[in-house]
C-alpha cells in the first residue's frame, strides 16, 4: 500500500512535469519534457554510447578519492578518539576545513596543483574524509569506553583488545560515515570536474549549463541522483550484512 | 449509603490478532472503590494491570462492560477530567521546569496567576519548593516521581490511577517515597488505584489489596488490610502485615507457575 | 573541570599560532612565487585595502542577505512539512520519493538549471539556500515528530489536552532537538549552495569575490575570501550549535 502511494506519487509527478513542460511552458530553454530526457538517456546510453567516457572518469577520480579518505580519515578518527592531545591539536584546523565550504578551495587546489588528476581527487578527497574521520572517531570513541574494562578483565593485551574487540565493534560506525561520505563526494567529484575538465559528469552537466542543452543537463543530474541513490542503498546492505543486529533495535 | 466512587462492572479488554483469535488481556473485571479507599493492585507480570489502569482512565476504549463513576456511566474515551494518572517512568517533559511540567494539567483551565498558586502548592506538598525552576534532567529520579505526583495531583482529580510508580527506583529511595506518598496521601485524602509488583509495598500503602490472576486477567481475590493508620515502617513487623504478605505471596506464586506453560513473563 | 577547558583550547590556539607563524616563515623564505602561496602578512593586509574600499562590505552583505533570507524561509517551510509528513503517513509517502531525488542531486547540478530559471539576481541564491535547507529540516521535523515519546502522548490524552495543545505543547518541543540537527546538517550545505551559485552567475557575494580574485591572480585577496567563507562557514556552525545546546539541554550535544 505504501509502495502504491510512493510511486502514484512519482508517476503523478512525472505526468505532472511533462504537461507543465510542454503545454504550459512551451519554451525547451526553460523546461523540457522527461520524455525527452528519457529519450536522451537512452540514446547516450545505448546508441551513441557517450556516457561511458564521462561516467567511466567520474567513478574513477570518486573511487580514488573516497578511498583515500577511508585510508586517512579511519586511523586518524581512531588516533583522535584514542588520544586527546592529538584531538586538541588537529581539532581547529578540522573544524575550519570541515565548516568551510569545499567550492572556497578549489581555486587554490588548483593554483597549487594545476588541472590533473590530483587537484580532482583532492577536493573529492576533502568531501569524503570528514564524514569518514568523524564518524571514525565517534565510533571508536563509543567503542573504547565500554569495551575497555572487558578487555581488562580478561588481560587482552593492548593490541589484541584493538584488533579482536574494538576494530570491529567500530565497523557499523564507520560504515555509516562511508555512506554520509558518499554524497559528499559525488558534489566533490561535480566541483572537482568543473574546472578546466574535459570529460566526466560534472564537465557534462556545467557544460550543458553553459549551453543551454536542457536535455544533456537533464540526464547528467538523472545520472548524478541515480548513482547517489544507488551508492547509498549499496552501503546500507553492506552495513546491514556487517551488523545485523543493529536492525533488530532500530525495530522496535 | 453513597455510590462508590469508581465502579467497573464486568469489564473485559481483548485486542484481535492476525489469525482471528482475540488476545484476551483481562476480563469480566467487577470492582468497586469508596471515596477516599486506597486499593493496590498486584498480581503476575503481563496479567492486564497497566492496561486497565488505562482503560479506566480512558486511553483504551474496553472491549466490554461499564465504567461507573459516582455512579454515572462514562461512555467511550472523553471523561471528563476526573482522574490523575501517575505513569511509571519519568513521563515529564524535559524541556518544561518542574513548575511548567505540574501546569500542564491546569495552565489552559484556570487564569494564570490562579494556575501558578495551585501548582507551587502542589509542588511544596510533595516536597520540592525551591525547585520549582529545574529542568527534569537535573533532577534525581525520586524528585522525578515527586513532580509526577504533583501534576497528577494538580487537577484535583476524584481518582488517582498510580501506574507502578516506584517501580524505577532503587530500593532506599523507594521506601523514602513510600513514606512520602503516605505522608501525601494523609494530607489529599484521594481515592488511589495503585498498580505494584512489590506485595510488602502494597500492604503498607492500602487499605485493601486485590490480586489479579494470571493473563488474561481476572480478580482472584481481595485482602482488606487490617492495619490502622496512620502508618510507618515499624508496621512491616506486625504479624498481620506478615501473615497478609505470606497469604498475597502464595497466590501470587501460583499464578505464576500457573502461567509458566504460557509464554515468557 | 576549568583546568580542563583551558588545556584543550589552549592547545588548539597553540596549533592555530604555530600553523600561521610556520606558514609565515616558509613563504617568506623559500617560495619565489608570491602568488602561488602568499604571506600571512600579505594577506592580512588585503583584508584591510578590501575593508577600507567598501569593497568587503558590499560582497559579504550580499551573500549573509541571500543566505539569511533562504534559511529563514526554509526553516519556516520546512518545519510546516515536516510536521505534515510526520504526522500523516500519506503525505510522508507521497512527498518520500521527491525528497529522495532532491536531496541525491549534489548542489552543483542543479545551481544551472536554477540560474536558467530565476537570473543571475539575489532571488536564485536564495532558491538554492532555501531548497538545501528545506529539505534537511523537513527530514528531520518528520523524523522528531514520528518518534515522539510515546509516553508524553499518553500523558497529553490523560491531562485530555485538545489537539491544539498537544501540538504546541508536547509534539513540536518534542521535535526541536531534531529541528535544530537538521539546520546544523543543512548550514554547511547551505553554504556551498550559495558560493556555487555565486561562482557560476553573480555581480556581488564572496563567491563572485572568489572567480574575480581567481581570475585576476590575486592570490590574498582569493586567501581573504577563503578565510572568510571559513569564518562563515565556522561562524554559523558554532551558532547552531550554541542554539541546540540552549533549546535542548538535556540531550548531549555532537562536537561537530
Amino acid at each position: 500500500m505504501r509502495g502504491m502511494v510512493k510511486l502514484m506519487s512519482v508517476l503523478s509527478g512525472l505526468v505532472l512535469w511533462h504537461v507543465l513542460a510542454i503545454r504550459v511552458i512551451n519554451d525547451t530553454s526553460l523546461l523540457i519534457s522527461p520524455l525527452v530526457v528519457i529519450a536522451k538517456g537512452y540514446d547516450m546510453l545505448f546508441v551513441t554510447a557517450d556516457l561511458y567516457p564521462h561516467l567511466y572518469a567520474s567513478s574513477w577520480i570518486f573511487l580514488q578519492g573516497m578511498l583515500l579518505a577511508t585510508v586517512a580519515g579511519v586511523p586518524l578518527g581512531f588516533l583522535m578518539a584514542l588520544s586527546p592531545v592529538v584531538r586538541d591539536y588537529v581539532n581547529p584546523w578540522m573544524t575550519a576545513l570541515y565548516t568551510t565550504p569545499r567550492i572556497a578551495f578549489a581555486p587554490v587546489i588548483l593554483l597549487w596543483f594545476g588541472i590533473d588528476m590530483a587537484s580532482k581527487v583532492l577536493i573529492v578527497f576533502l568531501g569524503c574524509v570528514f564524514p569518514i574521520l568523524i564518524n571514525s572517531f565517534y565510533g571508536m570513541r563509543v567503542v573504547s569506553r565500554e569495551f575497555v574494562e572487558v578487555g581488562r578483565s580478561f588481560r587482552l593485551s593492548r593490541g589484541r583488545l584493538f584488533l579482536k574487540i574494538l576494530l570491529p565493534a567500530s565497523v557499523p560506525f564507520i560504515l555509516a560515515g562511508l555512506r554520509l561520505a558518499v554524497g559528499r563526494g559525488l558534489t566533490g567529484v561535480a566541483i572537482a570536474e568543473w574546472f578546466g575538465a574535459t570529460e566526466g559528469l560534472g564537465y557534462l552537466i556545467f557544460f550543458a549549463g553553459q549551453t543551454l542543452n536542457l536535455p544533456i543537463l537533464f540526464v547528467g543530474v538523472a545520472v548524478f541522483a541515480i548513482l547517489g541513490i544507488a551508492g547509498f542503498q549499496l552501503l546500507k546492505v553492506i552495513e546491514d550484512l556487517a551488523s545485523p543486529w543493529r536492525k533488530e533495535l532500530a525495530g522496535k | 449509603m453513597a455510590a462508590p466512587v469508581l465502579e467497573l462492572r464486568n469489564l473485559t479488554k481483548e485486542v484481535s490478532t492476525g489469525s482471528g483469535v482475540p488476545f484476551v488481556i483481562f476480563k469480566d473485571i467487577s470492582l468497586s472503590v469508596k471515596e477516599g479507599e486506597f486499593v493496590s493492585i498486584v498480581g503476575p507480570s503481563g496479567c492486564g494491570k497497566t492496561t486497565l489502569l488505562r482503560v479506566v482512565n480512558g486511553l483504551l476504549p474496553p472491549s466490554s462492560g461499564q465504567i461507573l463513576i459516582d455512579g454515572k456511566e462514562q461512555t467511550g474515551a472523553d471523561h471528563e477530567l476526573v482522574m490523575g494518572f501517575v505513569f511509571q517512568g519519568a513521563s515529564l517533559l524535559p524541556w518544561r521546569t518542574s513548575l511548567k511540567n505540574v501546569l500542564l494539567g491546569v495552565e489552559g483551565r484556570k487564569p494564570p496567576k490562579e494556575a501558578e498558586e495551585i501548582a507551587r502548592y502542589y509542588l511544596n506538598l510533595v516536597g520540592l519548593s525551591g525547585f520549582e525552576n529545574h529542568y527534569p534532567h537535573q533532577l534525581s529520579g525520586g524528585m522525578q516521581q515527586r513532580v509526577n505526583l504533583a501534576r497528577a495531583l494538580v487537577v484535583d482529580p476524584r481518582i488517582l490511577l498510580m501506574d507502578e510508580p516506584f517501580a524505577a527506583l532503587d530500593a532506599q529511595t523507594r521506601t523514602f517515597m513510600q513514606l512520602e506518598l503516605l505522608r501525601i496521601w494523609s494530607h489529599t485524602k484521594k481515592t488511589v488505584i495503585f498498580i505494584t509488583h512489590m506485595i510488602s509495598e502494597a500492604i503498607l500503602l492500602s487499605d485493601r489489596v486485590v490480586v489479579f490472576s494470571h493473563r488474561p486477567g481476572r480478580v482472584r481475590s481481595e485482602f482488606a488490610v487490617p492495619l490502622a493508620r496512620p502508618r510507618n515502617l515499624d508496621i512491616k513487623s506486625d504479624h498481620r502485615f506478615v501473615e497478609l504478605e505470606n497469604k498475597v505471596w502464595k497466590q501470587i506464586e501460583e499464578e505464576v507457575k500457573a502461567a509458566a506453560g504460557f509464554a515468557a513473563l | 573541570m576549568l583546568r580542563l577547558i583551558r588545556k584543550d583550547l589552549s592547545r588548539g590556539i597553540l596549533s592555530i599560532v604555530v600553523g600561521l607563524v610556520v606558514w609565515e616563515i616558509l613563504t617568506r623564505l623559500f617560495l619565489e612565487n608570491e602568488l602561488l602561496i602568499p604571506p600571512p602578512s600579505s594577506v592580512v593586509r588585503s583584508f584591510w585595502k578590501l575593508g577600507l574600499s567598501g569593497e568587503l562590505n558590499r560582497h559579504l552583505s550580499a551573500t549573509l542577505f541571500e543566505f539569511v533570507c533562504g534559511f529563514s524561509t526554509a526553516c519556516f517551510v520546512g518545519i510546516l512539512l515536516g510536521y505534515l509528513m510526520g504526522r500523516h503517513r500519506w503525505f510522508d509517502d507521497l512527498m518520500d520519493p521527491w525528497i529522495a531525488m532532491l536531496y541525491s542531486i549534489p548542489v552543483i547540478a542543479f545551481v544551472p538549471f536554477i540560474i536558467i530559471w530565476f537570473g543571475i539576481g539575489l532571488l536564485s541564491k536564495i532558491i538554492v539556500v532555501f531548497k538545501i535547507t528545506a529539505v534537511a529540516i523537513m527530514l528531520n521535523t518528520a523524523a522528531g515528530i514520528k518518534n515522539i515519546d510515546p509516553t508524553w502522548l499518553e500523558l497529553s490524552k490523560s491531562l485530555r489536552l485538545n489537539s491544539w495543545e498537544t501540538t504546541f505543547k508536547i509534539r513540536l518541543p518534542a521535535a526541536i532537538p531534531y529541528i535544530v540537527t537538521g539546520m546544523r546538517l543543512g548550514v554547511g550545505r547551505a553554504l556551498l549552495g550559495v558560493i556555487v551559485a555565486e561562482l557560476m552567475a553573480a555581480n556581488a557575494g564572496l563567491g563572485y569575490m572568489l572567480r574575480d580574485a581567481s581570475e585576476t591572480w590575486d592570490s590574498p585577496k582569493l586567501f581573504v575570501t577563503v578565510v572568510l567563507l571559513a569564518a562563515m562557514g565556522m561562524g554559523s556552525f558554532t551558532l547552531i550549535k550554541k542554539a541546540e545546546q540552549k533549546l535542548a539541554p538535556w540531550r548531549e550535544t555532537a562536537e561537530w
